[in-house]
């Protein structure tokens, strides 16, 4: 070693980033706690799970010794860690040496034991790799008290041996303080730049860097060397990173890293600090996930409407109602219309029966009124547009949630359409009173009519053919025929005249019956719309509204 | 007759072409492959086509096209290992600047004899990526500028390549650091005792090995105490890893003042370098061997490349099956339900009701001689009943179609996100191919009404009428064709009880009228011609997914088989 080592002032500069308050941690797990049972199934898993993982974590630190704050000395190998573990100590635990990779697990040094056992246990750190040092045993001189420290030597991050880096990921991710150990060689490593600092922007606070071995260098490069590492941090997105310089082998700059993390130990707030930073940086990740605007709260009138009209026709209520509008009036017919007329009709020829299929009538007009279900493929289309206008605004992971929504009761609907309509039918096939009246006086004129044909049977047999002696006058009195033929006429007439009035009646009410039927079948499937499909939208719509709600309490301070 | 072995070797010499055309037919074909699906391994297939580019334009064309061209010495290797230091030390002056701050060099120093400068200025030889700045230049100079130093201490037909660093945060350096190293014929891998062991000086080292090139190890800043050890420690990693042969070389840890070391400290590694320059035969044999080396790589380099490229024509098939795969589901359920009676519900039940119910069914019959009874009112109607119901089978149909393809085109979709090649495709389009093509609505249409047409044309030209029945009953094309549709449609062709009690109406109505055997081969038609029209038009909409696959620019079956056949030929023309 040739280079000279002139003294240097080993604490460049420490700046003190204002804390957060203390409070905020248990606002934060209660947010994030939300946000995952929120998100859950519907934003990305990888995300979810790193929630659910933090949470873990923290609930499992905050459990653990809150007197006690975990420090990791992480870098490159060959930076000196070990060394620096060793200086801090005061003891030589930590294998050092030219070899490179030195360290190849972690070891642990504790200051004040009592209940840090459970916390060592949690690190996985190996009993074999423990020390512990009583703060009494400290050396004479020495500033502040280490008392409560658990300091990790970490492996390189950086060697040939890829199973240190999973180590070092490990305790990086866990410990409550990381120092990292850099050295003017490899300051600007890719490695420990890209892997690690370009993620510690909101670490700031509970990040120590260090750079050792500045005995290596002459003093006015040292500050250049800070200077340099600074705007590269700061480029990261690292503002006012807390620098060190130290040089573990001349002794240089230790005091003041003891000191450092005396002040650290004696807060007992880094464990904290870490916690917040990690949630913090998590839910930056969730801002993909914040969309631009207030979700709407239900889907507006018109597609509304529009999924309403679909659905309808989807259950085909247009048709229903006009098959049940000509089902009514047949069977209006059947009652009200002129008996004579359809006896005439069925005189004539008929094929159905010609072709041995007379059956099939009673089968036809059998299955008028049965019920029918929707067709699902109607109703699968029916649904895709009622989401469109609502989802919007959404991230995709919403969209897609809020569509799911929409059509998680695709497979119900047909049912529950067609059980709208059935319900209206019945009341449909009530018969009207008049009908029977109409039928009565219909009856009536018939009897009228044979009894004026038996009437003019008994003139023309007892009157005009002298067949016998009439029982009444009125029986045999030929004088009568003209008024008996207008009388058989006038019922006849009667009878045809009243069934076309009663039929422009039933063409009347018919038209009007189905007007309320498809009414009542409209509002049936506004109901099913409502409970199958709005309902769900609306409900996914509210869960959202709930997540953005506290993703904004989460993230406005992150933001500005 | 000629001997074998001189028709072997007339053989061998139509058969090969000269070297450099090989190698630029085989550049040519490296260059046109495109990796655009992703799939484990893309990204180092694109890094090893980047590296067989580089090195083929950089080096080996050059080199096969002049091979007394001055000989390129690159220093590679960690950032703040010295090898700035070690340039100057080895020119003498300073010609590339040294520091503490990290990383150093930014700019390519070459320095080269004043005889060869002319060689290194010209931008169409060595390096053709790169510009040239006569040196000493500013320090603004970019990354992709060669700055050229003449030095009178090095020997003619030598240069020294000062390369930047391979491990810092800028990671453009890594990039021109691996271009520099493919156009080296010499390969000098500074590192230090504090990095020996990092993974990024392993992974330059093996990609020397690999690569064949002539090798110089230097480890500097090798400390006085305990230095043997690390020594030791190096050399035995170095054998470990096969780099025994490569010439070590080791720089104690001292004061560098001027940016130089003091001239003792490179001696070995002038000597070396001097040694191999100024000996004819060493030159040559320098060459050769790096030469010979990096084309035996290709040997296995190429044809991995060709498999990689195998393996993207291999996804592309797996992909555009998947595409396929999901439409011809849609089919299959497509078929399923225009058997299982599915269909006949909603509105084309209650329009099929109607029809049936209120006698016009019966009055798509008549009776020949007598005009049936047909009562004014009805019969005004009757039309409109028959086409409402053609409307809602047509309407019924293409929902049908149009939701089976919606389904399709999901699933299709969904498929391909779970691939990282797929969804890499799918970037910006997913939101258009996730559903059906905008034409679909209008295509299924006029296929439904197409296939209708046909079935009245069916029932024209086949439906011969049974002669028993032909006697005294005539039926109207039209409503008979919609009756046979819903016989189709909704209860299918086997007699199983379907849910409504309309039974199988349809069915006995046209066995009577036209007899089971002609009744069943119309209804085959029928069926096979839906088929096919609907077929039709899902694989217009299948092939949007291939339009997507095929516009990404896959290369095609061809490609590797060039490939192989350009290592061939290269053999063979060595």
């Amino acid at each position: 070693m040739t280079a000279t080592t002139p003294p240097v002032s080993s604490l460049e500069e420490i700046q003190t980033p204002p804390r957060p308050a203390p409070s905020g941690l248990s606002t934060r797990l209660d947010v994030l706690d939300r946000l995952v049972a929120l998100g859950e199934g519907r934003v990305d898993q990888s995300l979810m799970d790193d929630a659910a993982a933090l949470l873990t974590r923290a609930g499992e630190r905050l459990r653990l010794s809150g007197e006690h704050t975990v420090v990791a000395l992480a870098g490159g190998t060959g930076s000196g860690k070990s060394s620096l573990f060793n200086a801090v100590c005061g003891l030589e635990l930590s294998p050092t040496g030219l070899r490179r990779p030195m360290t190849s697990s972690a070891h642990a040094c504790v200051w004040g034991l009592g209940g840090a056992g459970p916390l060592l246990d949690w690190l996985e750190i190996e009993s074999r790799h423990r020390y512990a040092r009583a703060s009494a045993l400290d050396g004479e001189g020495q500033v502040g008290s280490l008392q409560g420290l658990v300091l990790l030597d970490l492996p390189d991050h950086d060697s040939i041996r890829a199973a240190h880096l999973a180590e070092v990921d490990k305790y990086v991710s866990v410990a409550d303080l990381i120092v990292w150990v850099l050295d003017p060689q490899k300051y600007a490593d890719f490695a420990v730049h890209r892997r690690y600092f370009e993620q510690l922007s909101g670490h700031t606070g509970v990040t120590l860097i260090i750079l050792n071995q500045i005995d290596r260098l002459e003093p006015e490069e040292v500050t250049e060397c800070v200077k340099d590492l600074r705007r590269l941090l700061e480029a990261e997105g690292m503002g006012g990173p807390t620098i060190l310089t130290t040089s573990a082998k001349a002794g240089t700059g230790v005091d003041g890293f003891r000191e450092v993390l005396a002040d650290a130990v004696a807060a007992r707030q880094a464990r904290l600090d870490r916690l917040v930073a990690d949630i913090d940086r998590l839910v930056k990740r969730f801002e993909g996930q914040y969309g631009p605007a207030e979700p709407a709260e239900k889907v507006d009138d018109r597609r509304a409407a529009a999924l309403v009209e679909a659905l309808a026709d989807a259950a085909g209520v247009p048709a229903v109602a006009e098959s049940m509008e000509s089902a009514y009036s047949l069977r209006a017919h059947d009652y009200v219309g002129w008996p004579v007329g359809r006896l005439a009709a069925r005189m004539h020829s008929d094929p159905l029966r010609r072709m041995r299929l007379g059956e099939l009538r009673q089968e036809l007009r059998a299955a008028f009124t049965t019920p029918v279900n929707a067709q699902q493929a109607h109703v699968d289309n029916a649904l895709q547009e009622v989401t469109e206008g609502v989802v919007e605004d959404l991230p995709p992971s919403w969209q897609r949630s809020v569509r799911e929504a929409g059509r998680s009761k695709a497979e119900q609907l047909p049912e529950s359409l067609g059980n709208a309509l059935r319900d209206v039918v019945p009341t449909f096939n009530q018969i009207p009173a008049w009908w029977w009246i109409v039928r009565a006086w219909q009856w009536v004129l018939i009897a009228a009519s044979v009894l004026g044909l038996v009437w003019l049977g008994t003139i023309v047999a007892y009157g005009a053919l002298k067949l016998g002696h009439a029982p009444w006058t009125v029986l045999g009195d030929t004088g009568l025929i003209p008024y008996v033929c207008l009388l058989i006429v006038c019922a006849l007439g009667l009878g045809a005249f009243t069934s076309s009035a009663a039929r422009n009646m039933i063409a009347l009410s018919s038209v009007r019956h189905s007007e309320r039927l498809e009414e009542r079948m409209r509002s049936g499937i506004n109901e099913s719309a409502r409970t199958l499909v709005l309902e769900p939208v609306e409900r996914e719509l509210a869960v959202y509204k709930t997540f953005r709600e506290e993703l904004s309490t989460a993230i406005s301070p992150l933001v500005h | 007759m000629t001997p074998p072995a001189d028709q072997g070797a007339a053989k061998h010499r139509a058969a090969s072409l000269p070297l450099d055309e090989v190698l630029a037919e085989l550049r040519d074909q490296i260059a046109s492959v495109r990796f655009v699906l992703d799939a484990p391994g893309t990204e180092e297939a694109e890094t090893t086509q980047q590296d067989l580019l580089n090195q083929l334009d950089d080096y080996v064309l050059p080199r096969v096209r002049r091979t007394d061209s001055p000989l390129l010495v690159v220093l590679s290797g960690s950032t703040g290992a010295g090898k700035s230091t070690l340039v100057n030390t080895l020119v003498g002056a300073r010609v590339s600047a040294t520091g503490v701050l990290r990383p150093t060099t930014s700019s390519p120093i070459l320095v080269c004899h004043p005889d060869d400068a002319d060689w290194w200025l010209d931008e169409r030889y060595v390096l053709p990526g790169f510009g040239r700045v006569p040196g000493p230049a500013p320090d603004a100079v970019v990354g992709d500028q060669l700055v050229i130093m003449k030095s009178e201490v090095l020997p003619r037909g030598l240069a020294l390549l000062d390369s930047p660093d391979v491990d810092s945060v800028f990671e453009d350096h890594h990039e021109f650091a691996a271009q520099f190293l493919a156009a080296a014929d010499i390969w000098m891998c500074v590192t230090t005792a504090a990095r020996y062991a990092d993974a990024q000086v392993w992974r330059l080292l093996h990609r020397a090995r690999d690569h064949g090139a002539t090798l110089g190890i230097v480890l500097s800043r090798v400390p006085e105490e305990g230095g043997e050890e690390v020594v030791a420690h190096f050399a035995e990693m170095l054998k470990d890893n096969g780099l025994e042969a490569a010439a070590q070389f080791t720089i104690p840890e001292t004061k560098v003042s001027g940016g130089m070391l003091p001239k003792e400290m490179s001696d070995e590694v002038q000597e070396w370098l001097t040694g191999i320059t100024e000996d004819e035969d060493g030159r040559a044999d320098v060459i050769r061997s790096t030469l010979g080396s990096v084309l035996d790589t290709f040997r296995t380099r190429v044809p991995e490349l060709a498999k990689r490229v195998e393996e993207q024509v291999a996804l592309r098939t797996v992909l555009r099956d998947e595409a396929e795969a999901a439409y011809a589901e849609a089919l299959a359920e497509l078929d399923e339900a225009t058997r299982n009676g599915s269909l006949l519900r909603g509105e084309v039940l209650a329009r099929w009701q109607d029809f049936a119910g209120t006698g016009d069914l019966e009055r798509a019959l008549q009776s020949r001689g007598g005009q049936a009874g047909h009562r004014g009112g009805r019969r005004r109607r009757a039309p409109a009943r028959v086409r409402a119901l053609k409307v809602a089978l047509r309407s019924g149909l293409e929902s049908l179609v149009i939701a089976a393809a919606e389904r399709a085109a999901e699933d299709v979709v969904a498929r391909w996100r779970d691939r990282p090649a797929g969804a890499k495709l799918l970037e910006g389009r997913a939101d258009e191919l996730g559903r059906a093509s905008a034409e679909l609505a209008r295509r299924a249409t006029r296929a439904v009404s197409s296939w209708q047409e046909h079935i009245i044309d069916l029932i024209r030209t086949e439906g011969v009428t049974k002669r028993s029945v032909a006697k005294f009953v005539s039926y109207d094309d039209e409503a008979l064709s919609l009756v046979l549709m819903v016989g189709l449609l909704g209860f299918g062709t086997s007699d199983a009880p379907v849910e409504t009690g309309t039974s199988a109406v349809p069915q006995r109505l046209l066995k009577a009228l036209f007899g089971a055997e002609s009744l069943r081969s119309m209804s085959a038609k029928a069926r096979a011609d839906l088929r096919g029209r609907i077929g039709m038009l899902y694989d217009e909409e299948a092939i949007r997914f291939g339009q997507a696959l095929d516009g990404a620019g896959v290369p095609d079956e061809t490609t590797p088989v060039q490939l192989y056949q350009a290592t061939y030929n290269l053999e063979v023309a060595r």
